[in-house]
């Protein structure tokens, strides 16, 4: 019987380091098999979006959070409204008078989008980064 | 072989002398059923809540489909599996599998069709082309996954929905394959076409929840993989008319430890699997690598395993006593589906709502 090894890599983006974590655990019970030969798998962290670092506009909006949680409804021309990788559409949803009451913020802080999986600590960073975009004037 | 600059490695494993890397393509869906390609480059899946989307593999871009069926999503049931017309080029149609809920009363598994305009990125008209029955209102083992043959022909899997019993009865689709023109009519020449009382779409029966089926073309051979209860799950050799089992043999006990029906595993006009695995990987989906990019996948059972979180590969000569690799245990995440590309990668769906691709290199 094998022993699991689990190395965690960080990995940044392009560049990796090797073997920073490496872990070993017991096969759970249940595992009974034969195995084949022994499997080393690695696990890679990859750095996770620096929002501190991004300016707000709405290139970044796009790239690193509607990309990321909203592309598969709000992209291309044939999307659902807003579509989301328009600035002027995206814009309709925004209200620069009132930018807490934007229809694209509150849709996403009271939970009415993404429709189908909860928010996970990095996509809360993404909320917060759309919320300082839009406070901030959501500038092009 | 073309590497895409958004796909995110998360997993590199040694196999031997062999290096493979495991790539992240798409994340933040709900349980991913199904995965098919339309092309070279394009991906469609389904999501368990009713969702279709493609998956863009020059851009890593999803795109939600428009006029989806309209699935009940409960337990077990939901938006099952997916497959694609051998002539989708010439005709446009995918076929869905799914959880149905009838005006009758209660629910069942059900096989459905429409045209895919990909361009507009909307499904045409729906038609039922199978309807199992009887229906339950139990909410487990519906079956679903399905595959074409050479010869266009549609099989896919309808579980038993708890009812063991109907396995073993032929007027029941409960337990069973089930074989159609790509329409929905009826071969003449299906095994029990003929039979007083039995339902001429069956192909094989004796099964349990099957959710995995594999049309081989190199063989021309159709093969099954199905939960059994505690253990007992199993790879079939499926061959038309033969009877496999369920209930009344089984290499599984029931859940509470106890023995099923007799305790017997072995009995004259019922078929043996290929291979069984005590304990229970519970199989979500099967195929055999039949390419030659991943060296250490090829001529090899690839299944997904939920409860045993891995990607199981096992050889296909002396299958029942092979030895078996167990991959990808690092994501611990339940593996829903597994595919071969057009490009010769495996590609792997998983519960958590992602999609990975495993290529050979290193990073």
């Amino acid at each position: 019987m094998f022993i699991l090894r689990l190395t965690v890599l960080l990995c940044l983006v392009a560049a990796c380091t090797h073997a920073v974590i490496t872990t070993e655990r017991e096969p759970a019970e249940g595992l009974e098999y034969r195995a084949c030969r022994e499997i080393e798998e690695k696990m890679i962290q990859v750095r996770a979006i620096n929002y501190a670092t991004l300016e707000k506009n709405f290139k970044n909006v796009k790239d690193n959070v509607f990309k990321n949680h909203c592309a598969s409804c709000h992209f291309g021309p044939d999307a659902y409204k807003p579509q989301l990788d328009d600035y002027t559409a995206t814009l309709d949803y925004v209200d620069l008078n009132s930018p807490e009451q934007s229809r694209l913020l509150q849709s996403v802080e009271k939970g009415t989008m993404p429709p189908s999986y909860p928010l996970t600590n990095r996509s809360r960073e993404a909320v917060a980064f759309l919320r300082a975009w839009v406070l901030d004037g959501a500038q092009r | 072989m073309t590497l895409s600059a958004w796909a995110q490695p998360v997993m590199e494993f040694k196999a031997g002398n062999d290096t493979y890397v495991v790539e992240k393509l798409t994340d933040g869906h709900g349980i991913i059923w199904g995965v098919e390609f339309l092309d070279k480059d394009l991906i469609i899946f389904t999501e368990k809540t009713g969702r279709i989307q493609t998956l863009d593999l020059k851009t890593g871009l999803a795109r939600l489909l428009k006029n989806l069926p309209s699935v009940y999503n409960a337990g077990q049931g939901g938006l099952l599996d997916i497959a694609v017309h051998p002539e989708f080029a010439q005709n446009s149609y995918v076929y869905v599998s799914y959880a149905k809920k009838l005006t009758t009363g209660g629910q069942t598994t059900a096989v459905a069709r429409a045209r895919l305009d990909v361009n507009e990125g909307r499904f045409e008209k729906w038609e039922d082309i199978f309807v199992a029955r009887p229906a339950f209102s139990t909410a487990h083992h519906y079956g679903s996954r399905i595959v074409f043959d050479k010869a266009g022909y549609i099989y896919f899997g309808v579980g038993e929905r708890g009812q063991a019993e109907l396995s073993q009865k032929l007027n029941a689709h409960n337990g069973k394959i089930i074989r159609l023109f790509d329409d929905g009519r009826v071969p003449q020449d299906n095994p029990f076409i003929g039979t007083p009382e039995a339902l001429p779409e069956i192909w094989s029966y004796g099964h349990r929840n099957p959710q995995g089926l594999f049309y081989d073309k190199k063989t021309d051979t159709l093969y099954e993989q199905e939960h059994g209860p505690k253990g007992g799950d199993e790879i079939n050799l499926i061959v038309k008319g033969k009877n496999y089992g369920w209930p009344v043999i089984t290499y599984g006990r029931e859940y509470s430890g106890g023995q099923v029906g007799r305790g017997e595993t072995a009995r004259p006009g019922m078929e043996q699997p290929l291979k069984y695995f005590v304990p229970s990987i519970a199989p979500s989906s099967f195929m055999i690598y039949r390419g030659n990019k991943l060296k250490l996948f090829t001529d090899k059972f690839v299944s997904g395993a939920l409860a045993l979180q891995h990607l199981n590969l096992v050889a296909m000569k002396d299958v029942a006593t092979a030895c078996e690799d167990r991959l990808l245990v690092g994501l611990n995440e339940r593996i829903r589906d597994v595919k071969q590309g057009p490009d010769g990668l495996v590609y792997v769906s998983s519960d958590n709502g992602r999609i990975y691709r495993i290529r050979a290199g290193s990073l």
